[in-house]
């Protein structure tokens, strides 16, 4: 897989929020507080895990499925990168 | 009974959180043979759903079927505790939906269904085992009898999920079911016609306007050792006390006999003996079954997941088991697919399913169990959980945890449990309840 900058990265995890959490209206930007909106819940969550393991080929630890992780769609593309890192 | 000999997943028991890990795996594809004891429609008591239960419904494609059943629903709880009379309603949290008070056996019987139309291999009146579990997620092995035949059946899967309720077949068979002595209850129960209930606005109405104007479920404490249900469904009203076994065993040695203790203890809940005034009790209806907090050392290993009841019980006072059940189940389901599609990534899946399940328990036992303080780490398990959670769903969990005077737990895992954060409790406070 070629390196995606965090634009990139950024606008791909945007697009897979718009078109899977339950509410199809919300608007979602780099700073949208996923969590506390209600937009990605415990089951959301589930999916936006084994999306970004098969799309970017990482491997979650348990340990880091934290609110802080998944709080904004920048946090979540610091996530991937942090464990693309480490991989 | 045509009973394969090899699938995908076997999942032991059609309650709601078999049929809901049946239904998603079936979903997806798998062959997936479930074996339920019973036969369903079969009793079963906790008939309170919260509102979170429709999320649930609509992944699984249940939500015309269950809408259709027409149950009754229910604006939210009036809690009477410690003398004080307070209620919660849903529509305050942002729920668009109502709660749900059913009667089990038609809930479980459409669940189950459900998972039969999305291809679930369903057997019913078999009784599983054991396991043989191959410790390594490669072949696991069901033993199972069908009722009134001779000699066991085997079942060759993959995986396992452990939905058998208290019963509780692969944590007791691999010695694993801790009891919490923090909670060794019993529950009475019975049903009435014609019991009035209290609904959003305070009031009292006769049961014949439940469709007109949706009930709460109403929560009295006793003293400070117990306290009671009362459920308004379609037809009838589930009416229960929850006691220490301490005290159920005095009951149990006078002579008065557990009925008539049951009836006579419903009139010192403040206002029940009101409510059932011109109630007629169900005959021979009456229920008494022990209940243990109990959580297994382990929810997963290698080949098996352990869901819902099998997998813990807590206090019922806040109404989580069906939603747990199809939390659990729902979660069993996705790790098992992951696994399935990819092997190498089992062990993970495995550790995530423990890590959110563990959270969830944790989090309910501290809102309803006050006996023993959480350890450093359920207390860590049980804050990262809720901090998953909404602004809104958050706000519901502090204001019911208000309602009670058990949730100290509660209320120290959540940092911001202090007098500010208090204007968050969203529950009206009455003097009394209007006859």
């Amino acid at each position: 897989m070629s390196d995606l900058n965090k634009e990139e990265l950024l606008a791909q995890v945007i697009q897979w929020l718009r078109e899977n959490v339950s509410d199809k209206s919300a608007a979602i930007s780099s700073e949208t507080e996923l969590i506390a909106q209600n937009l990605l819940d415990s089951m959301d969550l589930l999916r936006l895990v084994s999306h970004i393991e098969e799309a970017y080929g990482v491997s979650t630890d348990p340990d880091l499925l934290v609110p802080e992780n998944f709080w904004t769609p920048a946090r979540i593309v610091s996530f991937i990168m942090q464990m693309k890192a480490s991989a | 009974m045509d009973i394969p000999a090899s699938c995908d997943v076997v999942v032991i028991g059609g309650g709601p959180a078999g049929s809901t890990a049946a239904s998603f795996l079936a979903k997806q594809g798998y062959d997936v043979v479930l074996l339920e004891k019973t036969r369903h429609p079969r009793f079963m008591v906790g008939e309170s759903l919260l509102p979170h239960a429709w999320r649930f419904f609509d992944l699984l494609g249940v939500t015309p079927v269950i809408e259709r059943e027409n149950f009754v629903a229910k604006q939210g709880g009036t809690v009477i505790w410690d003398g004080k009379i307070r209620q919660l309603s849903f529509s305050s949290f942002g729920f668009e939906r109502p709660g749900l008070h059913t009667e089990r056996d038609r809930l479980d019987y459409l669940l189950l269904e459900h998972s039969r139309t999305l291809g679930a291999r369903v057997f019913e009146n078999v009784l599983v085992k054991d396991v043989k579990l191959d410790g390594a997620g490669g072949v696991q092995q069901v033993r199972a009898q069908v009722h009134g035949e001779e000699g066991d059946i085997l079942v060759s899967c993959r995986y396992v999920v452990d939905a058998s309720g208290q019963a509780a077949v692969l944590s007791r068979q691999l010695g694993m079911r801790h009891i919490d002595e923090d909670f060794r209850f019993v529950s009475l129960w019975a049903y009435f016609k014609d019991a009035k209930y209290v609904a959003a606005d305070g009031r009292v109405y006769p049961h014949s306007q439940v469709r007109q104007t949706p009930p709460t479920t109403f929560v009295g404490s006793l003293g400070d050792w117990g306290w009671s249900w009362h459920i308004p469904m379609r037809e009838v009203t589930s009416v229960g006390l929850i006691i220490p076994l301490e005290r159920f065993k005095v009951a149990k040695r006078e002579n008065e006999g557990l009925e008539a203790y049951y009836l006579r203890t419903l009139q010192e809940v403040p206002y029940l003996g009101q409510l059932l005034a011109e109630a007629a009790m169900v005959p021979d209806d009456f229920h008494v079954i022990r209940d243990y907090s109990y959580v297994p050392a382990k929810v997963t290993g290698p080949g098996y997941f352990i869901v819902g009841d099998a997998a813990a019980f807590v206090d019922p006072v806040f109404s989580l088991g069906v939603v747990l059940a199809l939390y659990s189940g729902h979660m069993a389901a996705w790790a098992i697919d992951r696994s399935l599609r990819n092997p190498a990534s089992a062990e993970n899946s495995r550790g995530i399913f423990a890590h959110q399940f563990q959270g969830r328990y944790e989090l309910a036992r501290a809102m309803a169990l006050p006996g023993r303080p959480l350890t450093e780490r359920e207390g860590q398990t049980a804050h990262t959980f809720l901090n998953f959670q909404s602004d809104a769903e958050q706000d519901l969990m502090y204001t019911a945890a208000m309602l009670t005077t058990r949730s100290s737990n509660f209320q120290a895992i959540s940092s911001s449990f202090d007098p500010l954060v208090r204007l968050r409790g969203k529950y009206r406070e009455l003097d009394s309840i209007q006859f």
